[in-house]
């Protein structure tokens, strides 16, 4: 039955009506001939008429596993997310004017007619709150930083600030699907997907996309998708490593079998695959062939990056105590290193917990306790390595907070609600400033008044440190071409080296 | 046919608008002199009036047909001239019949028409000429677009940057057949001329040269220059400026010289001009590499990318491989000797033999052999890849005595020395003789 040079049985009238019924003997439906013979070639050439240039720098640029556009500064990237929202007003944003204020109420000429969250809007008054942190500037570029994270106060000489960011979102969910996938709306690929599906892998026997989520903490909800493949190709999502003892669900082989069995399975697998996708032609069955692939090579990669246990006192001292228990966020950002240096191209670390509506004094500095210190240990460690060169470090939320607070203002409490008009982020590493600060927001720390920098044009920086013009890493579905950007953005060319 | 009829109507149309002009203003005389303003004259005029602003009507009606003309400015100018056949055939009417139909021959009328000769005109204008003809002598400063700038591999200040601006906003007057003032602002020699007094420019005087004193006066003194048209913006003043403070150069590659860093900040914001040094690897160009020979590499165990779609360099690494190397595996890389420029053979077998291939490879940039055997006297080995810029031996037995042989590496501007026997008074002497050096020693 499987017989792949089976010819149809005339003899038998039904199964040679069912052999013949729905198509699925032809490799090519009409409707494929005719999609990829004008829209292929016919649509090619009337594009390279139109512009020539197109035949020389576009070809084998627009598909999956290409070269860069133009020579990339970063090879790889580290994105730290910090979920929920991390206050800039008491990490990075000095606004002495909101302690002279506190308690008074914000002027209407600031707060402006802006959409506010159904949180706060029903509020009768909006107090400015002032940190209780303490800021100094630190380095030789003298940054502000507040007292609440002393390691990466040490290291800003490193770090390029951007103090302008702004966003579309108001809300968590949608928020960080659009930093992370240039949409508010769930089903784009996210970003380390798209660097993925347009520069492929530096190492075959691990994914190209790791994602890292901290373990034990709650707040806003993590949802696989915002590392998802979207309408990619599934091989190129974010494979999420566990703590514990097994990092890759499933990818162990179970009691009694054997690696020897695991191989012979895996390749009768592989031909039925492959006479699979001869019939079909379905993209999705060469994703599950070389994911199933990848997984068995992983056996033995995967072990090999999680045995921290080589690594020496002194990397431990300098991620913290945390770092030696597995899942903590200092965990993940050592293990972010070992997975760069066997050459993984984005390592995502997820961080829950930002989102400081009440309590913000208390709850911020636990938060701060748990990354501040190993932030600061991994950058300095890529840089010692030799590694910061070629890797760029981001770090950052979905949005800000405000400057009023929300709920009731006391001497020892405040909470800050969802501030989308304005929130810092810092990078560091290949082909950023170092000792940098982008963008201005106006005493009060509530509106942009220099340099704005979107979302859209982060994520266009950030594919073009990668070596990828972000208007032209494109994927066709549903009719229609799709980017990271969608139709908009433009690279901060302020902040590149 | 049409189309010859269709092309009569810029001709015909500027006949009944004379006329009708006449008609208005010898009614309104002869009404001061008489009292009256009738007359046979003046009947015959209006006669005359509408005929030729039907003709002017009819001709036009047939070049609308073309389908050349549309738009917002096309509706009103055809709004405007059946308003002006109209009202022009009522008037000329009621001379004919003696009467004074509602009032056709009054003040409010001819008014009107006047009205819509003005707008129908102007509108008519436009269709010709286009929307700016009629305001451009009225604009300010227009920057003249230099067009992209970044695109020249060669860029001359004066050919690319300043030559353009005078071209737009002087050369109408100070040209070679003309040279009002004596000036030719069109060569190199008639920008030096002193044949005639003062020289338009004095290089590297800026006070002194008049051409910069002219363009920077009250635009209201009677020298200042240009005296009609749009005059030079803030940014052309800038770049005029900064070339004559530069001693006004005529054939310089502006990518060769040394920016001060305000003027790139300048001229990358206002003319997307990128000045910032490019590595090795983006200025050189080389043929691509031929895929037997990527094969080759690939085939010995090295994983190699092409640095980018448009260049034609690459990087070589053996993550993910075995970290054994054996020596033929290594000697696959000459198979592109030429193309390697990042190669990256950290934490393999490798020791010191492996320079005798590394030493082969010209154009490399980055050499990363940290956590490998090599030793001091393999450092000896790579002073003369005049072009590497970033050396990572970190994690191996390099010391001092290692480093001290790198003296004469100009190019060298990153070197990674953590977890080796290196000491900061080794790391102070390469850097008395490499003073753009950053090492890192780490903590």
């Amino acid at each position: 039955m499987f017989d792949k040079n089976s010819t149809p049985n005339t003899q038998h009238p039904t199964l040679f009506i069912m052999e013949h019924c729905g198509n699925y003997e032809n490799q090519y439906t009409r409707r494929d001939f005719l999609t990829k013979t004008s829209l292929g070639l016919g649509a090619f050439s009337v594009a390279s008429l139109m512009d020539p240039g197109m035949m020389t720098r576009g070809l084998n640029t627009d598909g999956p596993g290409m070269a860069p556009h133009f020579s990339p500064k970063a090879k790889r990237v580290i994105y730290l997310f910090q979920s929920g929202g991390p206050s800039q007003l008491d990490l990075f944003d000095y606004k002495p004017l909101l302690n002279k204020m506190n308690g008074e109420e914000i002027p209407p000429s600031i707060l402006g007619e802006q959409r506010l969250t159904g949180m706060s809007s029903g509020q009768g008054e909006f107090p400015l709150a002032g940190s209780h942190f303490e800021f100094a500037q630190h380095g030789q570029s003298g940054r502000w930083v507040s007292n609440l994270m002393p390691h990466t106060a040490k290291i800003v000489d490193e770090l390029c600030f951007i103090k302008s960011m702004h966003t579309d979102a108001i809300n968590h969910d949608p928020a960080a699907t659009f930093i992370q996938t240039g949409s508010q709306l769930p089903g784009r690929p996210s970003l380390g997907a798209w660097l993925s599906y347009g520069l492929g892998s530096d190492n075959e026997n691990l994914p190209s996309y790791v994602v890292l989520v901290t373990k034990n903490k709650y707040g806003q909800p993590l949802y696989s998708r915002l590392w998802g493949n979207g309408f990619l190709p599934s091989q190129y999502q974010g494979v999420q490593f566990r703590a514990g003892k097994h990092p890759v669900l499933y990818l162990h082989n179970p009691p009694g079998v054997s690696d020897s069995d695991r191989r012979v399975q895996l390749d009768y697998l592989n031909e039925l695959e492959q006479l699979n996708l001869k019939e079909e032609k379905d993209p999705e069955i060469e994703a599950r062939i070389s994911q199933y692939e990848m997984a068995y090579r992983m056996q033995s990669s995967v072990p090999d990056v999680m045995s921290v246990e080589d690594e020496p006192d002194y990397i431990y001292d300098m991620y913290g105590e945390d770092a030696k228990t597995p899942g903590t966020y200092a965990a993940n950002a050592l293990l972010a290193r070992r997975l760069i240096e066997r050459g993984v191209k984005s390592v995502q670390l997820y961080h829950q917990g930002w989102d400081h509506h009440g309590n913000l004094p208390n709850a911020i500095k636990t938060q701060c306790k748990e990354t501040d210190q190993a932030t600061a240990a991994l950058i300095t460690d890529l840089k010692q390595r030799g590694l910061l060169e070629d890797t760029l470090v981001v770090w950052g939320g979905e949005f800000g907070r405000t400057s009023y607070t929300q709920g009731q203002l006391s001497p020892t409490n405040y909470g800050r609600d969802h501030h989308p008009r304005c929130f810092t982020i810092f990078m560091a590493g290949a082909g950023v400033k170092a000792g940098f600060s982008m963008g201005q927001t106006d005493d009060f720390g509530y509106n942009l008044v220099k340099d704005p920098v979107h979302v859209h044009d982060f994520q266009a920086t950030l594919l073009h440190l990668m070596g990828v013009d972000h208007e032209r890493l494109t994927y066709k579905f549903q009719g229609r071409r799709y980017r990271l950007t969608d139709q908009f953005g433009n690279v901060v060319k302020e902040i590149l080296a | 046919m049409g189309y010859y009829i269709g092309h009569m109507h810029p001709a015909l149309v500027h006949l009944p608008i004379g006329f009708i002009i006449l008609a208005v203003l010898s009614d309104f005389y002869y009404k001061r002199q008489n009292g009256s303003g009738e007359g046979s004259v003046s009947t015959f005029m209006w006669m005359a009036s509408a005929i030729a602003a039907i003709f002017a009507m009819g001709t036009g009606i047939v070049l609308l047909r073309s389908g050349y003309y549309e738009g917002g400015a096309m509706f009103v100018h055809l709004l405007c001239g059946y308003g002006i056949a109209i009202v022009t055939s009522l008037i000329a009417f009621t001379k004919w019949k003696k009467k004074s139909w509602f009032g056709a021959q009054g003040l409010v009328f001819k008014g009107a028409l006047l009205g819509l000769l003005v707008v129908g005109g102007h509108k008519g204008a436009e269709l010709t000429h286009g929307p700016e003809y009629l305001p451009a002598p009225f604009s300010k400063a227009e920057t003249v677009d230099l067009g992209n700038l970044d695109m020249h591999d060669t860029l001359d200040m004066y050919d690319h940057m300043i030559a353009p601006v005078f071209a737009v906003k002087c050369n109408r007057c100070h040209e070679t057949d003309d040279a009002r003032g004596k000036l030719n602002m069109t060569t190199r020699e008639g920008l030096l001329d002193d044949t005639y007094g003062d020289p338009g420019i004095f290089p590297g005087n800026l006070g002194d040269s008049e051409i910069f004193k002219r363009m920077t006066l009250e635009p209201t003194h009677k020298k200042f220059m240009p005296p009609s048209g749009p005059v030079l913006s803030y940014k052309e003043l800038k770049l005029i400026e900064w070339w004559i403070v530069n001693g006004a150069p005529f054939d310089t590659n502006l990518r060769e010289m040394d920016v001060d860093p305000a003027m790139k900040e300048f001229l990358q914001e206002h003319y997307g001009l990128d000045l910032r040094k490019k590595s090795f690897y983006e200025k050189m160009n080389i043929d691509p590499l031929a895929v037997a020979a990527k094969q080759d590499i690939e085939n010995a165990q090295f994983n190699a990318t092409q640095l980018a779609s448009n260049n034609n360099f690459y990087d070589v690494t053996r993550i993910g491989k075995p970290a054994d190397v054996s020596s033929d595996e290594l000697k696959a890389l000459l198979n592109a000797k030429e193309h390697i420029t990042w190669l990256d053979l950290s934490s393999t077998t490798v020791t010191d033999e492996v320079m005798d291939v590394v030493s082969q490879l010209p154009n490399l940039t980055k050499l990363k052999l940290q956590n490998t055997q090599i030793t001091d006297a393999s450092l000896d080995r790579i002073k003369d890849l005049k072009h590497l810029s970033v050396l990572n031996v970190y994690g191996t037995a390099i010391s001092d005595d290692g480093i001290s042989q790198l003296s004469g590496l100009q190019s060298l501007k990153q070197l990674y020395v953590w977890q080796t026997k290196v000491t900061p008074e080794g790391i102070d002497k390469l850097k008395a003789s490499l003073p753009e050096l950053d090492v890192v020693s780490g903590i």
